[in-house]
């Protein structure tokens, strides 16, 4: 049975382009608009991953956070975010309070997210190759 | 001697359990002859820029040479060491 990925995001562009990460892969996607409506499909579905937007108009990704962990302790979350400390503050509180979550950076390519997936899912993947440093 | 960082988000108790199982996984196959930095993201943005790296939970060995990086669920421990090229070194 293919896995079920939620991805949570105001922008439709984003959502178009992680449906379209996966279209030939072993997973099943699905897409919610906003936090309200993500949190909505997390009651009916279980998700084996989360991907969740942190700046929404309406429930953000905080909220959002919050309430689907009260739903599931286990599903991994995701929150897609720029890696500025600016954006980090409301998550640091969130878990000072224990609250799991884990991070990806935005933008990533399709080729990426779809192998950091891969290691999310089925077990841990090397990313970028391996190279000599100076 | 390896040098491994570990970039996390914040410090759920399933990070610190993550934490914990490496610390013994690296103690237990490498002999011990491992420096293990951990890195908060949410606290040290450009680290994790400098470092390239795209997600958490991810582990950097950046010694010995060639440096490699995984993502991903790291609870197979011989997945992971053999991800990160520690296998019949």
């Amino acid at each position: 049975m293919s896995k079920h990925i939620l991805v949570i995001d105001d922008d439709p562009n984003v959502r178009k382009s992680f449906s379209l990460t996966f279209e030939d892969s072993a997973y099943h996607v699905e897409t919610a608009k906003s936090g309200e409506q993500g949190v909505e499909k997390a009651k009916s579905t279980r998700f084996d991953l989360i991907f969740l937007d942190l700046k929404m108009p309406g429930m953000n990704g905080v909220e959002a956070l919050r309430e689907l962990r009260m739903m599931d302790r286990d599903v991994p979350i995701y929150i897609v975010t720029a890696f500025h400390k600016e954006f980090f503050d409301q998550l640091q509180s969130v878990s000072h309070d224990g609250i799991d979550f884990d991070l990806l950076q935005k933008p990533v390519s399709p080729e990426k997210l779809l192998s950091i997936t891969v290691g999310i899912l089925e077990g841990s993947v090397s990313i970028g190759g391996c190279y000599v440093s100076n | 001697m390896y040098q491994i960082r570990l970039y996390v988000a914040g410090q759920s108790p399933k990070t610190i359990k993550t934490i914990e199982d490496l610390k013994r996984l690296f103690t237990d196959e490498l002999d011990n002859l491992y420096s293990l930095e951990i890195i908060n993201v949410l606290e040290n943005p450009l680290a994790a820029k400098d470092d390239r790296v795209l997600a958490t939970p991810t582990i950097v060995k950046l010694s010995p040479q060639p440096v490699r990086r995984i993502v991903g669920d790291f609870r197979d421990g011989d997945r992971v060491l053999e991800s990160l090229g520690m296998v019949n070194q």
